[in-house]
Formats: C-alpha cells, sequence, structure tokens
C-alpha cells in the first residue's frame, strides 16, 4: 500500500487548522515524594479535592489530602517515570468515565478505556465518578422483582430491583458463580448488567467473560476489571467508575444490576493508599472513612420515582469473609448498609448443597414486596420448613423411634433441600420454579425417592412445556397461580407416570 | 500531636506580621528580618546554638542580647520571644512566611522566566510589567533562565502559576493533536 506525499499534507493542514493556539496558563506543583501509587506536591494552593491533576508523564492522578504544606495525590496509571521534582498541573476537571451504549459489550478498565482490544470505544458522553446519591424524594420502594434464576433465592431472599443485597461467605463457597447466573438469567428481561472485578485474577476474569459470552450475555454486559497487578488507586476507582456507567442508564429509566466482585479487596486497596497517605489507621487498620467508602457508593444504586423516569440500579455487592466470621469490621459495615445479605457456607458447599446458601442467616429486607403473587403463595412456608427441618436433623442422628409427624417433617425437609439445588449456569424462570415449589408444598414429590428428585424436576418442566404450555403462561403473565385443580391434575398425571430409578 | 514546622511558622509569621502592622513599622522591619535571615543562613550553628535544648537559658539569653544590640526594639522582642518559647529553631521559616504575607500586601511576586537566549534588561521589565498588570500586582520580579531546549518563545513561572508560551510545548500540542487523535 502506497501513501501520496500529498494525502499525509492535506490530512495534517486539515488538523492544523483545528489547532488552537492559546497561551497556557497553569497552576503547578513540584512533587516531593513519590511511590506505591501515591504521590504528594509542595504547591498546588488553589487545588480542589478530588480534583484530577496532571503529570508530566501523560497519567493522571486524584487530589486526596489537602495539608498545609503538601497535597497527597493518588496516581491512575503508570508512576515508573515519575520523579521527584517533576511539576503536577491542575486540570480544573474532576474524574470522570465515559457511558453510554458503546460501553455494552466491552471490557474495560476503571478509566474506561477498552482491554478487550476491540478498538475504541465511540462515545462522547461522561460522568463523574464521584456523584451524589438520590434524594429522599427522588426514590420510591422497591416492588419490581429482579428474578435471578435461582431458585434459592427467588424463593427465600427475593431480590427486587434497585435492592442492593450482599453477597457474603468464604473464598470458594461459588458467590461468583451466583452472580454470573444472575446476570445470565436477565437475559431478555431487559436489564443492563455490569459486573466490576476488583482484584479477580485476570484469568479468572476471562473465564468468566468467556461464560458470558457464550451464553450470549455479553450483549447486555458491560465488564469493569482492576486486576490485581494493577495500582491500588485503580480498584479503589473500580466501583465508583461501575456505578458511573450504571447510572446513565439508571437516569434514562432503564434497569440495571451492577455486581462489585468483590468490596473487601477494594477496602483494602483503600487501607493501602490511606495509609501511604499517612491517614490515621484504625480497626483493622482501615481508615477511619471506610464505611462511608461503602456506604456512599451503595446509596447510588436506587429504585428512582416515576418522575425520574423510574430506572433503577440493583446491586449486588459481594464481601469475603475468614472462616465465616461475618463479624469482622467490613461485612459487618457492609450488612448494616445493604439491605438484606445471601450468606453462602463453605460446610454446605462441600456437603454438595449448591448454591450454598444458609437460609437461616439469610435476609432480604425489601424483597418480599418484589415478589410475585404466586411464588409468595408457594414459598411462604418453605423458610420455616426448612428451619424445622435443621434443627430436626440434629436430633434425629441418635434416635430411631421418630413418631410420623416427625418422619413426615424429615422427609419433607431433605426433598426442600434437594430441591433447592441447581447446577451452575442454568438459571430456572420463575414460572417453572412457581410449579416445582408448589409440587413441593403440597407433598407431590414425598412420594419420590430423594436421589431422583432432580430428574424428578427437569422431566416435570419438560412434560410442563410440551402438554401444560398454558399454565406456565398464565403464571409468567398474571403473577398468580392457576386454576390449583388444573395444576393439582397436571402435576399427579407426571407424578403417577414418573418411574423411579431402580435400586 | 505535635504541630509541623510549617504550621508553626504559619502561626508565628501571622502574629509578627499583625504586630508590625499594628507598630506602623512594615517596611523597616521586613528590611531588618530579611538582613537577619540572611546573618542567620550564614552561621546555622548560633540557630542551632540558641535552639539546643539542653543550654542553659541566661547563656542563651546573653548571647542572644549581645548579638541583637543593633536591631529595632521590634525584632528584638520578637527574638527574645522565640528563645522564650523554644522556637528559635523555625526563625528561617518564619520570616520566609512574614515574608509571603508582606508580598502579597504590597503587591509583590518573584518568579522566572524561562527563554531561550538572554533577555535585555528592557525585555525583562517588559515581560514583568506585563504579567503585573494583568495579575493586579504592583511589581514582579523576574529572574533570566535561559534553557535552549525550549527552542523559542517564553515560560514564566510565577509561584504556583505557568505560562507556557515556548515553542517546545506549542510543538508538543501539536504532536498530541496529530498522533493522538487517530
Amino acid at each position: 500500500m502506497s501513501i501520496k506525499a500529498e494525502e499525509i499534507s492535506s490530512l495534517i493542514k486539515q488538523q492544523l487548522e483545528h489547532y488552537d493556539d492559546k497561551l497556557d496558563i497553569d497552576e503547578v506543583g513540584v512533587i516531593t515524594y513519590v511511590g506505591d501509587g501515591i504521590a504528594r506536591a509542595h504547591g498546588l494552593d488553589n487545588v480542589l479535592a478530588n480534583e484530577l491533576l496532571e503529570f508530566e508523564n501523560g497519567s493522571y492522578g486524584i487530589a486526596q489530602n489537602l495539608e498545609t504544606n503538601d497535597v497527597g495525590i493518588i496516581i491512575l496509571g503508570n508512576f515508573d517515570d515519575i520523579r521527584e521534582g517533576d511539576r503536577v498541573k491542575r486540570t480544573g476537571r474532576i474524574m470522570q468515565v465515559p457511558v453510554g451504549d458503546a460501553l455494552i459489550g466491552r471490557v474495560v478498565n476503571p478509566l474506561g478505556q477498552p482491554v478487550d482490544g476491540l478498538g475504541e470505544i465511540k462515545t462522547d458522553k461522561t460522568r463523574p465518578i464521584e456523584a451524589k446519591a438520590p434524594g429522599v424524594m427522588d426514590r420510591q420502594s422497591v416492588s419490581e422483582p429482579l428474578q435471578t434464576g435461582i431458585k434459592a433465592i427467588d424463593a427465600l431472599v427475593p431480590i427486587g430491583r434497585g435492592q442492593r443485597e450482599l453477597i457474603i461467605g468464604d473464598r470458594k463457597t461459588g458467590k461468583t458463580s451466583l452472580a454470573i447466573d444472575t446476570i445470565l438469567n436477565q437475559k431478555g428481561q431487559d436489564v443492563i448488567c455490569i459486573y466490576v472485578a476488583i482484584g479477580q485474577k485476570d484469568s479468572t476474569v476471562r473465564t468468566q467473560v468467556e461464560t458470558l459470552k457464550r451464553f450470549g450475555a455479553m450483549d447486555y454486559t458491560i465488564v469493569v476489571e482492576a486486576g490485581p497487578s494493577e495500582p491500588a488507586p485503580m480498584l479503589y476507582i473500580a466501583p465508583y467508575a461501575g456505578t458511573a456507567m450504571g447510572e446513565e442508564f439508571m437516569y434514562n429509566g432503564k434497569h440495571v444490576l451492577i455486581v462489585f466482585d468483590d468490596l473487601s479487596k477494594q477496602a483494602v486497596a483503600y487501607r493501602e493508599l490511606s495509609l501511604l497517605l499517612r491517614r490515621p489507621p484504625g480497626r483493622e487498620a482501615y481508615p477511619g472513612d471506610v464505611f462511608y467508602l461503602h456506604s456512599r457508593l451503595l446509596e447510588r444504586s436506587a429504585k428512582l420515582s416515576d418522575k425520574l423516569g423510574g430506572g433503577s440500579m440493583t446491586a449486588l455487592p459481594f464481601i469475603q469473609t475468614e472462616a465465616g466470621d461475618i463479624s469482622a469490621y467490613i461485612p459487618t459495615n457492609v450488612i448494616s448498609i445493604t439491605d438484606g445479605q445471601i450468606f453462602l457456607q463453605s460446610d454446605l458447599f462441600f456437603a454438595g448443597t449448591r448454591p450454598a446458601i444458609d437460609a437461616g442467616n439469610s435476609v432480604s429486607r425489601v424483597g418480599g414486596a418484589a415478589q410475585i403473587k404466586a411464588m409468595k403463595k408457594v414459598a411462604g412456608t418453605l423458610r420455616t420448613d426448612l428451619a424445622s427441618y435443621r434443627a430436626l436433623e440434629s436430633f434425629a442422628q441418635f434416635g430411631s423411634d421418630l413418631d410420623q409427624a416427625t418422619q413426615a417433617k424429615l422427609n419433607r425437609g431433605k426433598r426442600t433441600v434437594e430441591v433447592l439445588k441447581q447446577p451452575l449456569h442454568d438459571p430456572i424462570p420463575v414460572e417453572k420454579q412457581v410449579v416445582i415449589l408448589y409440587a413441593l408444598t403440597h407433598g407431590f414429590l414425598d412420594a419420590v425417592p430423594v436421589e431422583d428428585i432432580q430428574r424428578f424436576e427437569t422431566e416435570l418442566y419438560d412434560n410442563f412445556d410440551s402438554s401444560h404450555a398454558d399454565l406456565l403462561k398464565h403464571i409468567k403473565e398474571t403473577g398468580q397461580l392457576p386454576d390449583t385443580d388444573k395444576l393439582d391434575a397436571a402435576i399427579k398425571d407426571f407424578a403417577e407416570s414418573f418411574t423411579p430409578s431402580a435400586k | 500531636m505535635a504541630l509541623s514546622r510549617e504550621e508553626i511558622a504559619a502561626r508565628y509569621g501571622t502574629a509578627l506580621f499583625g504586630y508590625a502592622e499594628d507598630v506602623h513599622n512594615l517596611d523597616a522591619i521586613h528590611a531588618e528580618l530579611n538582613e537577619l535571615a540572611i546573618a542567620l543562613k550564614e552561621n546555622p550553628k548560633f540557630v542551632a546554638t540558641l535552639s539546643d535544648p539542653i543550654l542553659n537559658c541566661k547563656d542563651k539569653e546573653a548571647l542572644l542580647t549581645s548579638v541583637e544590640r543593633d536591631l529595632s526594639e521590634e525584632v528584638q522582642n520578637f527574638l527574645n520571644m522565640l528563645l522564650d518559647y523554644n522556637r528559635f529553631d523555625v526563625v528561617i521559616e518564619i520570616i520566609a512566611f512574614f515574608n509571603q504575607l508582606y508580598n502579597k500586601a504590597k503587591g509583590v511576586a518573584s518568579g522566572t522566566v524561562t527563554t531561550s537566549y538572554q533577555l535585555s534588561s528592557d525585555e525583562l521589565s517588559r515581560l514583568s510589567d506585563g504579567y503585573a498588570k494583568k495579575y493586579h500586582l504592583s511589581s514582579v520580579r523576574l529572574e533570566n533562565e535561559v534553557d535552549p531546549s525550549i527552542i523559542g518563545g517564553a515560560v514564566l513561572q510565577v509561584g504556583d502559576i505557568v505560562i507556557d508560551g515556548s515553542v517546545k510545548h506549542r510543538l508538543t500540542k501539536i504532536r498530541r493533536q496529530l498522533i493522538d487523535k487517530k
């Protein structure tokens, strides 16, 4: 390919026409300390808190600490070639990220720059990463359900659009899978998903992105990634950047689901840079404002009033616990900020109960209002059933002579646990969940052997898909239970034709 | 928490400036303090002796009295007070802060202008007059630094404010526009 000299010069000429030859008047400071992702600068007398600053090497920073004789700056990006004595320049702006439809389907870093190699993101809209949360009158209470497609969550700890539901558990208890499955289930639900990976291994994030692609979920998902090799400031701003991207959709009347995976790593990154900025350490060496760090972030997820378009942002923050200790500093903070928590237990996980949701310790403070009527009816007694089963289970290990009622309770409990199990990446639509839970609570499963429950379940779904699609459609469209006689008959027919597997 | 030197300097400097204004002797005190600062910088041992906590108070007072004889009463009081409060180690910072306040009150500023060749005194004064007019100052003292790498034009720095009119900077801007836009 040959390039003509005239073409180049005409192009350059064109560009130069827009060259604006104004004198640059800058306010500068001199760097007195640099290292570990932070810098201190002398001067910059008029700098504002959280203002964006530009270093000589082209990196940007955010002014964090304004002190009597210097300014503490967190550096976003490369700090290897910043030297003591270099100048740092005010920009007069605050940190912003690109937002808009162009980001959907992309993997970006916390600055909104693409990291997926799919080229430039063409959008001219930006939003500040730190923004005020909607006020009291801008909100309304959560009323629509956000179906996760996971039976144990939709039945026991339902999540509504605009709710903040904490997912908490030890490492390797299936927290990320829960979120990925929830994102997969939003297909065709008119919900835009944002997955913010904070300090997750790059290889893991790659796997998640591939999973989302395989199930076609990247068509409505943005992935914001701050890997463990990035400096701490990038990890610190990642959730705010993700929230800013979500706000753009929320304020335009759309529904957003945002997953922060995970906030304990963000708190650790914030602790690191706070200590380097010489802020006084408090409990567990976290700085004094670590509560505000999370509260101001999660408060921005809301259900907006109809006047503002009725958009919503549902947040699923993650917290990783150490050995199931939910009374550590960061877990208690975030539990008190969110509208409920889903507690995952490693004991359950290794015993094969997956998702490993601990029904006793998991709650949803607003979700009940956001459950469809049919689900509310069938799942009403589920929680108490499960709780009494757990209590009886430990008793029954010792005695053998149990009365009939206790036997029945144990039987039902075993089947409940079995029904709530669910394989990975297999979200189930709410109408089918209602059918299986109806069958469970009305005793249709009591005669089915425990090891056949899962086969019974899948075959029941197939049976309903082929011969009782009208019943499913009724639940989906009205949200009410269909005529119970018809439903009873349909399940009974199927149960009679079901052949238990040979022992 | 102990106060930093900057905070101490700011407090004492502000007090000294207010006092000098009250006694209507600002210019004289300013001149005297600057003389003193030069002398103190040349004799760091003197400051070190007077701020040494181990030495006897009486000895330090005697030493100070013998030195400050020719100074005005206000400055003498100031130095004696510093000695009483054990703050003699920050005296140079206090004077520097006093100078800042003085310059601000008088509309005086100083800075550097970087050019590719040595400016004549006429050019320098035109530059400083222009700057003073723009920022409503009464006078600006500029020092000329020569740096051929900026190619042409001038870079003016007064305090935290940099006005970059160098050819080098303009070329970088053009480069950014041509390359980064693509």
